[in-house]
């Protein structure tokens, strides 16, 4: 599958400097620092330090309650933390006016939990509304919401159905095809294979890896064994999340380059010594859909 | 704005119906009242009152009483005819009827009586007043007769009452009309427009972009609905015209008066702005996410 391989015109890369997607110099597009979040009185996150820098995938695991959604949705600006700082192409997010923020989130690719899609407009349509907002023309904006959907497996055909006319499993790919579609600087996905076959899992994963050599900083969260191995394989970082700590190292924990670093810092699990087998039952993804309903629930207006 | 109407054209037809509806309302209470002030002063270029004098009054007195009669509130001439004047407008008229001037011919000039001839000035009262003043008249010694043209102005009375209960009752439904510009799209479409705000700010969209192509098609479409009153109307005036001056006769002027420009112009600009904010009210308010 060709890559989304339009040159990058501005925005937040002309904001970090880097001109040209993969190049040489790696930069970070999201930095939290010592961010928490408390929901209903219960602290959800605590503590997270965490960068990520372009061209990278990071996946972000952790049992019930760990705080994945939570982090997710404060690394995409959705949610303000409670405490600490979030960078996103080393703009203070929490420093800038409301207004200030639409434009933030231009640039960054946000799979929420429960993905709003405009019902009565088509799959292809609900992809080319990101491009639109982005300034896109029209035309282009076709071209490039169509790859993206091939990109993710969607059937041509299903392409210019209505979003109401699809399965569950084939909204969840629309709405993963506009978080990515065009590569924005940043990507956040929360749960991006839930309720995928196998076959759809892999296209998703794929479609990061896509998104990755065009320079996007991409970061996932996921509860699925068989989707983290996918993305481990393919060369994904991957950080373990509980209790809405980081798990294992100091709360400082940078993610430096693809498989030509040196050893990573102590706590950061390493593609060959992370426990990917571990299994989750069926009660564990059944509490991680329910913490992404909640926090889908208090962040949609 | 154009995926705007492509996606929800309802909401935006029914606020050009609703906006043409209200306009035509509006606009047909204003004809009715432009209909009436411009029947009023054809009517007061006619006598209302004749006051008939006895034959033993004096032409002092007559002179005399022209002069009181002058001076009471809402009379605007008073003009004394002699007996030789009655006959000669008597034989002009009934020549232009032709063929009844042979029997005046044997009249005697003093057969007429002298008369008094009251104008008053043009109010919406005029019938009243001039029946108050007909009642007065008769009261004073040598007044024979007086005639307030009852007949003629009762009728007059009677459309006019009916053109301002017409007038009432059209700007009673211009506010129903109204009410209705304002409610019905907003709620038609709700969900679905709720669901797009939803997406919109999710993806970057500032609530100004996603109001702005909602007040330029709300605008729009009370241009539109606007323009389509206002041709309607043009074109039941320009038919009915001629009903109406059949009906009041020689009290309507020759050419029946439209809306002035000025104010369809204002209504028009008016209606623009009160359906471009309709139009951004449909969109649901955004709450804040980053409060």
């Amino acid at each position: 599958m060709p890559p989304n391989d339009r040159p990058r015109s501005g925005g937040l890369y002309a904001q970090i400097g880097l001109s040209q997607p993969g190049a040489s110099t790696l930069s970070t597009v999201l930095r939290l620092q010592d961010v928490s979040c408390a929901r209903h009185g219960r602290t959800v996150v605590n503590g997270v330090s965490l960068s990520v820098e372009a061209g990278q995938v990071t996946l972000l695991r952790g049992g019930r309650g760990a705080g994945k959604s939570t982090l997710l949705a404060i690394a995409a600006a959705v949610i303000r933390p409670g405490a600490g700082r979030v960078f996103i192409a080393g703009r203070d997010i929490l420093g800038l006016q409301s207004s200030s923020l639409p434009f933030v989130r231009r640039n960054v690719g946000y799979l929420p939990p429960e993905p709003p899609l405009v019902n009565d407009e088509s799959a292809i349509e609900n992809v080319m509304m990101a491009l639109a907002v982005r300034g896109e023309a029209i035309g282009n904006a076709r071209v490039l919401a169509m790859a993206s959907l091939r990109a993710v497996g969607l059937p041509e055909s299903a392409a210019e159905l209505d979003v109401s006319e699809l399965s569950w499993g084939e909204r969840r790919l629309v709405a993963v095809a506009r978080a990515m579609v065009g590569s924005p600087p940043l990507i956040v996905l929360d749960e991006p294979a839930a309720g995928l076959d196998a076959d759809d899992r892999e296209a998703v994963a794929m479609a990061m890896g896509v998104a990755q050599s065009c320079g996007s900083a991409v970061i996932c969260g996921s509860a699925d064994p068989s989707f983290a191995t996918l993305l481990a394989e393919a060369g994904a970082q991957i950080v373990e999340l509980e209790g809405g700590r980081l798990v294992g190292g100091p709360r400082m924990t940078v993610l430096r380059g693809l498989r030509a670093t040196p050893a990573p810092a102590p706590g950061v699990i390493s593609t060959v010594d992370a426990d990917i087998d571990e299994e989750l039952d069926d009660d564990d993804l059944t509490q991680e859909v329910d913490e992404s309903q909640e926090l889908a629930s208090e962040s949609t207006p | 704005m154009k995926r705007a109407v492509k996606r929800q054209p309802a909401p935006l037809l029914a606020l050009c119906g609703a906006f043409a509806l209200l306009m035509m309302l509006m606009g047909s209470a204003r004809l009715v009242s432009q209909i009436s002030d411009s029947v009023l002063p054809r009517l007061a270029e006619n006598v209302h009152v004749i006051a008939y004098l006895q034959d033993d009054m004096t032409t002092d007195k007559a002179h005399a009483l022209a002069e009181i009669v002058s001076r009471v509130p809402g009379v605007e001439q008073v003009r004394a005819v002699g007996s030789a004047e009655a006959l000669n407008r008597l034989r002009a008229e009934s020549k232009s009827m032709g063929g009844v001037s042979a029997f005046l011919s044997g009249v005697e000039e003093g057969f007429l009586p002298r008369s008094l001839e009251v104008k008053l000035k043009a109010t919406n009262s005029l019938s009243d007043r001039a029946t108050v003043l007909a009642a007065r008249l008769r009261k004073i010694p040598g007044i024979a007769e007086v005639d307030a043209m009852e007949d003629g102005l009762a009728r007059l009375r009677s459309v006019l009452a009916l053109c301002k209960g017409l007038g009432w009752s059209l700007f009673a439904l211009a506010l129903v009309a109204g009410v209705a510009v304002l409610v019905l799209p907003l709620i038609q479409g709700r969900q679905r427009r709720q669901q797009e705000v939803a997406v919109l700010t999710l993806l970057g969209e500032t609530p100004e972009g996603i109001r702005r192509p909602w007040a330029i098609a709300g605008g729009a479409a009370a241009l539109l609905g606007t323009g389509l009153a206002w041709m309607l109307l043009w074109v039941a005036h320009a038919t009915l015209s001629h009903s109406l001056a059949e009906l009041l006769g020689s009290w309507v002027p020759g050419q029946l008066p439209f809306v002035p420009w000025h104010e369809m112009l204002g209504a028009t600009v008016i209606a623009v702005i009160v359906g471009a904010w309709v139009g951004r009210r449909a969109m649901p308010s955004m709450r804040g996410q980053y409060a």
